[in-house]
């Protein structure tokens, strides 16, 4: 007959429910011939049966009536719950567009400016308002650099004829593009890098 | 699938897809029906809920005060188990794995028990139902059918269930997943993360400061 310690671990299986096939003819056949073993198979028996539950009466198998429903309830509305820090943040997103479109309506207002600095500001707006596109022709007019050259075959200015033949007798120079008239070139390079840079 | 033919053949059984009817979702293994949840399918989730209701309930009624806190028990540890498979789906997803394609499938089971077994941790109540005198006694041995034997093993009952609610944690789960929701040691071993052994030495140590409070008692 198989030793008592030998089958000890067995009984607690037993008494768990979890005995393996192969041992329980083994422990059977001891406990049949065994009075010791088989008091102490009962007290396990009967401290596991002290503690375990009763099965689930029909007050708690009602209680549990619709469990799936409610789990599927709980889910939408933690799925409701999870959708509100994306709601905000697109509604956060559209709003800081929409601010982004329309705040320079509300920021690009009309500068106030006191009398003193209107008037400030036309001064200094003065010269450039004045100031219109030379008209190239006239340019070399009134250096006459070119007007010298053709004083007297030309008598449609009276004006410039005159100056041209003051610049021609105060400089005495003899060369038809004297000082005057590179002077002239000069302001004209000025005037189309001014328009250059002004487009 | 292959079925054998008579002549010992394989057979190619072809399994048209598509959603199942109620009788075939039975038969369907817990991947697909986790991977057809997942993508919305009631019938897949109403399933897996029915399929694993007896072991929650069992897992967490030793710690409700009344069926209607089983019930939120089981409730609770539901969504969560159904939330942590939701993340894992949809991580391997994302890194491209189906999630009924069974690699790494997910171990629904194993996470309702160890859910249940958590809530049970936080739970713990010296007064629940069944540490009351007036519940019903459960199955005893045969052969003690006179009132004063049942006043006092009534009594006894709810000593040792006020006594198995203050075992150490992992005696107490260990006792609880066996007797309670009758896992084997293995599944049991699975849950908790430690060996099949380990787990038979805890539910010994547990049974013996059990059987030494019910010696208490006799004595």
């Amino acid at each position: 007959m198989t030793a008592c310690h030998d089958v000890a671990p067995l009984l607690l299986d037993r008494s768990a429910g979890d005995l393996a096939v192969a041992d329980a003819a083994r422990l059977d056949e001891h406990l049949a011939g065994c009075a010791a073993c088989r008091a102490e198979a009962a007290a396990l028996d009967r401290t596991l049966s002290l503690v375990r539950l009763p099965p689930p009466d029909a007050a708690e198998r009602a209680a549990l009536a619709g469990l799936a429903d409610s789990i599927r309830l709980a889910q939408q509305a933690r799925a409701q719950r999870r959708a509100w820090p994306a709601r905000f943040a697109a509604v956060l997103a559209v709003a800081a567009a929409a601010a982004f479109l329309v705040a320079p309506a509300f920021t690009r207002r009309a500068p106030t400016l006191t009398p003193e600095e209107v008037a400030l500001a036309r001064a200094a707006a003065a010269p450039a308002s004045r100031w219109t596109v030379p008209d190239p022709d006239e340019l070399w007019d009134t250096a006459g650099a070119l007007l010298s050259d053709q004083a007297a075959s030309t008598a449609s200015s009276t004006a410039a004829p005159a100056a041209s033949t003051d610049v021609a007798a105060t400089s005495g120079s003899a060369t038809p593009l004297g000082r005057d008239r590179t002077v002239a070139i000069a302001a004209a390079d000025a005037w189309f890098d001014t328009d250059t840079t002004a487009r | 699938m292959t079925d054998e033919t008579g002549d010992g053949r394989p057979r190619l059984r072809v399994v048209t897809g598509g959603r199942a009817d109620a009788g075939a979702a039975a038969a369907r293994d817990e991947a697909a029906l986790l991977g057809a949840w997942l993508v919305g399918d009631d019938e897949a989730f109403g399933e897996l809920v029915a399929r694993h209701e007896p072991l929650v309930l069992a897992l967490v009624r030793r710690y409700a005060r009344s069926p209607d806190d089983a019930r939120d028990l089981a409730q609770r540890t539901f969504l969560k188990a159904f939330e942590s498979a939701r993340r894992a789906l949809v991580h391997r997803g994302a890194a491209g794995v189906p999630a009924a394609s069974g690699l790494g499938a997910v171990p629904f089971r194993r996470w309702l028990v160890r859910v249940a077994v958590n809530l049970g941790k936080n739970f713990r109540r010296d007064e629940t139902r069944w540490t009351r005198s007036s519940q019903a006694l459960p199955t005893l041995p045969a052969g003690r059918p006179d009132a004063s034997q049942r006043l006092e093993d009534e009594e006894a009952s709810v000593r040792l269930r006020r006594a198995a609610l203050r075992l150490p944690r992992r005696q107490r789960e260990v006792l609880t997943l066996r007797i309670d929701a009758d896992l084997p040691f293995a599944e049991i071993a699975a849950a908790l993360g430690c060996t099949e052994n380990a787990a038979k030495v805890s539910f010994h140590l547990a049974v013996k400061r059990l059987r030494a409070e019910l010696g208490k008692e006799d004595a």
